[in-house]
């Protein structure tokens, strides 16, 4: 009972973060200088132009009457009417009639939900493939490293993450394109996220690497130092000397032990990375959410940085609350 | 104040390995980024004197350039000097105001829950979640705008206020811990306030932890300049940092391994060295497990640095040579064309397509009713000829008969009517609009009022006639624009309801497939009226290409055509002489230029406008990428027409210096001292050729006692700031000839009649008789007076120098030796309607698919 008013706690307050870090960013994007219109209309559009576009994309309205339109028409019925017509123009079905209307982008020239709807598989895939790989080096390496604390391989591997770790990504990703890419041609270059089977998962690869390595230089050490923790426990002990082998003993009981944090931290990584990966994305030309930030914060399309932002902000939220709540099912300490 | 409470902690500290090995690091990266610069020349002064080298790129490694010079042949070791002094000290900085901040809010709001006051804990906590969840490229892109100027102090000042937020927490949980032991329960029931004991008893325990937070801060903050300087989002040019030096070199990896390896190297030996010292002062302050104490040879750095010379010792691949083709000299009918740009494209809508890429696919979708030949003079297209009458104020089309639309409909002048209405029509965001307005009965139209317009007549089945207000020679001109290319019947009226999948038009290529964020397909027209065109089936340009994977993509024989390549590409491919017979450089339509604005000081004086003029080189640029040319009339010289070359910007730095003192602000170059007291802002945009440009034409003018600050701002902003009136004094200004006539040129970029409340005349500059010459050249129709008309409109800018012209850019193209029939002029670029491809022996569809080109939409069909 109390986990449950725990967790509908952290959902409402989750809703209104976002709706709180929506409004700044729109906020932000409306009073920053500059003119947007007149950057979309190409820099030789006679000023008369400019002006008719402004009318036509509805950004001569001061930026609290667009805001409150932008809210009131969030969710709405579509009243029979379907979604990508007239009045529902920037609208995209939802389930039971009901339109989510993101508004539209005029960089684009696409309504905001359509663009989401587009782009966040490809985000959410390049998420999950980077945190597979960022578990399974962090559990093989930093098991390692736990398994013999303070051995040649320990400190290998904690010297290896710690170099890792301080290259910037995008260094990181111009290596791996030059050397797999261009090198050794074992990869394709970039883009790539529409071809099927084989082909795509050699597309991922470089950009999952890329993200994966940096988020494993941090899960390799979290994984040593609470392994190694766990490992020195008198109840390891205790089940080494039942004649458990070491193996078992770490994977099952210590492992078991020490999973909370762990977990708890790859579901945050998780969460942070399927708003969209800035740098990678450009690099590899992957389609998803941080690309479109990049754009629509370059471009001041309000309507699009909101978009991304209440996508972005949402799955920091929602991967906070379900490592409180994996916290709780693995770690009974936590309970209290 | 914590090394004198605990005397013995620097020495406990280098009693470690960790310790001893992070003094090294960090040691040596303080001796070179404060000591070193002594001896070194200075980090911002390009030396053009350097022989490029062999490759074509700059200049490399040598014993008066250690570790050889940068793209705007600048000393590498100098730059890493001071940008190793400003990462330093903004993470150093930034760090520190970071843990001041936490450790405040932390311990406050701890303090604060405990004293009942649990509201303000929650409220700190809450904030840090917004914090948290903020869009950080938006937060810093904000600040900076705000500011109005990223600099070390806004940089220092966003970083700190952001990289808080983690070490609050930490500290927060650690100070609700203090606060609840006896000791601390003891001393408020002796009277000590909360604030007595948050200071007394909470600071002290939370210091060790927060020290050791604090040096893998620092780290951080390294890592964060470094990606703000990536993202053109840091510190402004041309101050080196670690982070912009990494950004610079990116396309300089394969040519200059070094450029990249060398600020990399830097970033992670700071890393490494504060991440030994926190480990150190965890042992030191007794925070760290006793085991940790074991001795640790410094893998880490061995790994790092073996990296590091595998990445400059790997031997440099050199440039594949082109693939053997067949050799075949009649056109072959088939293939498919694959393209690559940098941009994205927003729409195929001829009516709306703003930019160069876009119209470019734009044409091959959609005839235009005339064109232009090689030679520049117009040609037939949709429409066969035309004929002037009433004196130039009525222009009669006749159409080319038997012409069919892609879906089937037969052409006619209706067509010609409907499709210019479709692009006039009140709701139509066209950018181009405003070039018909002397059509009779525009306002009328444009406005609403009239349901058509009046001065586009349907004279006959395959006859227009167009009806003017003013006679203007340009209407021909105009009618070769793609905005008022005729579409399909079959196209909504309205632009808001045309999709991608409803366009159509009577082209060479029909629209197979478009997506804004991954590319368009363009498949053969069938029924194009002129017989056995176009030879290819089909055209594939992929969008957000960066340039240097086209590059590695051409390599791999996944683009045929690329004409984006990255400065150092186009070097080093001129510098092979098996390429030349497959690249060329076309000139093109676009002036480069500094407007000077003439109603603001210091430039409203014509002198100092001239010392500008006199000031400036560009011819140096041509070092830096090999497709510039400098640039010495308003016009450039692609324009088709014969002006006298009697007047022309020509580099003359004694004249400069002649031109300051008549302006009253004579410069000694020798002491440096005189010149325009002020600096002087000077707007572009950032991670541009023109921003390069301009860091070279700062230190030009700094000769002459002019001394500029860039201003580098978003496109958005530099056109609303060029636009406004007395608000930016000095900047870039581009400008691409719409149609070949050197009337585009100075009208709008020099005429009074376009200064309004947004302005196209950035210079603001009004010249009665410039006016006077630019509506006589508007009605002439005869060449050679034209001719004369523009060489003394080029003599006037000449003299009152409020546009200083420097550059005109070429584009460098470069084909796979199978492609064949495609030439170039500047009016014609990515023309390929008439261009095929030699097929690959024995190369089946099917086969060329494993090559690795997937088209970007494989899995929409």
């Amino acid at each position: 009972m109390r986990t449950a008013w725990l967790v509908l706690r952290r959902c409402l307050w989750g809703v209104l973060l976002v709706v709180g870090v929506t409004t700044v960013a729109w906020a932000l994007s409306s009073f920053l200088p500059g003119d947007p219109v007149a950057a979309a209309m190409g820099p030789q559009a006679a000023p008369a132009d400019v002006e008719r576009a402004r009318k036509l994309y509805g950004l001569d309205e001061a930026p609290h009457v667009r805001y409150g339109r932008f809210v009131s028409r969030l969710v709405h019925r579509g009243r029979g009417d379907a979604a990508g017509k007239g009045e529902h123009a920037s609208c995209a079905d939802a389930s039971g009639g009901l339109h989510v209307d993101l508004g539209y982008s005029f960089t684009y020239r696409r309504p905001v939900a359509e663009l989401v709807k587009k782009k966040l598989p490809a985000s959410l895939e390049l998420a999950v493939a980077a945190s597979l790989i960022q578990v399974l080096l962090g559990l093989v390496l930093g098991g390692l490293a736990a398994a013999r604390r303070g051995g040649g391989i320990d400190h290998g591997v904690v010297g290896a993450s710690v170099a890792l770790g301080a290259a910037p990504t995008f260094v990181v990703g111009l290596l791996l394109q030059y050397l797999f890419a261009h090198r050794l041609g074992a990869f394709p270059v970039d883009g790539g996220y529409a071809a099927r089977g084989l082909e795509h998962l050699r597309a991922i690869a470089l950009p999952a690497l890329t993200l994966g390595f940096y988020g494993a230089a941090l899960l390799v050490r979290l994984v040593r130092s609470e392994l190694g923790d766990a490992l020195a426990q008198p109840y390891v002990l205790a089940v080494r000397a039942r004649g458990a082998s070491r193996v078992r003993a770490g994977v099952v009981h210590a492992l078991r032990n020490a999973s909370a944090p762990i977990v708890q931290l790859t579901v945050l990584e998780l969460g942070a990375l399927a708003g969209g990966a800035v740098v990678t994305e450009r690099l590899f030309r992957w389609p998803g959410l941080g690309e479109m930030a990049v754009v629509a914060v370059q471009n001041r399309d309000a309507q699009a940085i909101v978009g991304v932002t209440i996508v972005a902000s949402s799955a920091i939220v929602l991967a906070s609350v379900v490592a409180d709540l994996l916290g709780l099912a693995l770690d009974p300490r936590q309970r209290d | 104040m914590i090394l004198r409470a605990r005397p013995g902690l620097a020495r406990r500290v280098l009693a470690t390995t960790d310790g001893r090995v992070a003094l090294v690091l960090l040691g040596s990266l303080t001796f070179l980024s404060f000591v070193l610069p002594l001896f070194l020349p200075a980090p911002n002064a390009s030396d053009f004197s350097i022989p490029a080298g062999a490759d074509g790129g700059p200049p490399a490694a040598s014993s008066a350039h250690l570790l050889g010079a940068d793209s705007l042949y600048r000393d590498v070791l100098s730059r890493l000097a001071a940008g190793g002094r400003v990462s330093l000290l903004v993470a150093c900085v930034a760090a520190a105001i970071a843990c001041v901040v936490g450790v405040g809010v932390g311990v406050g709001s701890a303090a604060a829950a405990r004293a009942g006051a649990r509201w303000a804990d929650g409220l700190a906590m809450r904030v840090v979640d917004v914090l948290l969840a903020m869009p950080f490229l938006l937060f810093v892109t904000t600040i900076g705008v705000l500011v109005g100027r990223t600099d070390a102090t806004t940089l220092i000042f966003v970083l700190g206020l952001t990289g808080w937020t983690g070490l609050s927490r930490v500290v927060r949980s650690r100070a609700l811990v203090v606060l609840s032991q006896d000791y601390v329960l003891a001393s408020r029931a002796l009277g000590g306030g909360i604030g007595h004991v948050a200071w007394r008893h909470v600071l002290p325990n939370v210091m060790p932890i927060t020290i050791v937070l604090g040096t893998s801060l620092v780290g951080s903050m390294i890592l964060a300049e470094a990606v703000l300087g990536y993202l053109a989002v840091g510190i402004h040019p041309p101050q080196a940092t670690w982070g912009r030096m990494l950004h610079e070199a990116e396309t300089l990896v394969v040519l200059r391994p070094l450029l990249v390896a060398a600020p990399g190297a830097c970033i992670v030996a700071a890393m490494l060295g504060l991440h030994r010292l926190g480990e150190a002062l965890r042992l030191a302050t007794g925070t760290a497990p006793e085991e940790a104490r074991a001795r640790r040879f410094p893998l880490d750095v061995a790994i790092a640095a073996g990296a590091l010379c595998l990445l400059v010792g790997l031997p440099t691949k050199e440039l594949a040579p082109p693939p053997e083709v067949a050799t075949a000299e009649t056109p072959v009918a088939g293939g498919e064309l694959r393209l690559a740009t940098s941009f994205t494209v927003r729409t195929l809508d001829p009516a709306t397509a703003p930019d160069e890429i876009s119209i470019a696919l734009v044409r091959l979708v959609y005839d235009r009713l005339l064109t232009f030949d090689e030679a520049g003079q117009l040609a037939p297209a949709l429409a066969e000829r035309f004929t002037w009458e009433d004196g130039g104020k009525r222009l009669v089309l006749h159409l080319r008969p038997g012409v069919r639309f892609q879906d089937g409909a037969s052409f006619g002048a209706a067509d010609v009517k409907r499709s210019i209405e479709r692009a006039l029509h009140p709701k139509s965001p066209s950018p181009g609009a405003a070039y018909y307005a002397n059509f009779e009965g525009y306002d009328a139209y444009r406005s609403g009022k009239a349901a058509e317009l009046a001065g586009v007549e349907v004279t006959a089945e395959h006859v227009v006639t167009f009806r003017l207000r003013e006679p203007d020679a340009t209407l021909p001109s105009l009618l070769t624009l793609s905005y008022v290319s005729p579409v399909c019947p079959s196209v909504p009226q309205s632009i808001a309801d045309t999709t991608e999948a409803k366009l159509c038009g009577a082209g060479p290529f029909r629209i197979d497939r478009f997506e804004p964020e991954g590319g368009v397909r363009l498949v053969r027209n069938d029924g194009y009226y002129v017989p056995g065109i176009p030879h290819l089936d089909a055209i594939q340009l992929d969008f957000l290409v960066r340039p240097q994977a086209q590059r590695y993509r051409f390599e791999r024989g996944e683009l045929d055509f690329v004409r984006e390549l990255s400065g150092a590409d186009v070097m080093l491919v001129r510098a092979d002489a098996r390429w030349a017979p497959h690249s060329n450089l076309v000139e093109s339509l676009r002036a480069n230029a500094i407007f000077l604005n003439t109603e603001m000081p210091p430039f409203d004086n014509p002198d100092l406008r001239r010392a500008v003029s006199f000031a400036v080189d560009p011819s140096v640029l041509s070092k830096v990428r090999a497709d510039t040319a400098p640039l010495a009339r308003v016009v450039p010289d692609a324009v088709p027409g014969h002006r006298t070359p009697s007047v022309e910007r020509r580099h003359d730095v004694a004249a400069a210096l002649e031109a300051m003192k008549r302006a009253g602000y004579p410069y000694d170059p020798a002491t440096g001292e005189g010149g325009w007291p002020e600096p002087i802002d000077y707007v572009t945009v950032p991670d541009t050729f023109e921003q390069s440009a301009a860091e070279v034409y700062q230190q030009q003018l700094a000769r002459v006692g002019l001394r500029i600050r860039l201003r580098l701002v978003s496109h958005q902003t530099y056109l609303a700031e060029v636009q406004a009136r007395r608000r930016a004094t000095m900047g870039w200004a581009g400008w691409q000839a719409d149609y070949p006539d050197p009337l585009t040129f100075f009208d709008p970029k020099l005429v009074s009649s376009a200064i309004g409340d947004v302005s196209q005349n950035n210079s603001f500059y009004a010249s009665p008789e410039l006016d006077a010459l630019v509506a006589r050249a508007r009605v002439e129709t005869d060449g050679s007076v034209r001719d004369a008309l523009f060489s003394r409109a080029e003599e006037i800018v000449h003299h009152d120098a409020p546009w200083i012209p420097v550059t005109t850019s070429r584009v460098f193209e470069l084909r796979q030796p199978r492609l064949r029939g495609y030439t170039s002029t500047p009016l014609s670029q990515l023309d390929f309607s008439r261009a095929w491809l030699i097929p690959k022996d024995g190369a089946a569809p099917a086969a060329r698919a494993a090559l690795g080109m997937r088209s970007f939409f494989g899995r929409a069909r």
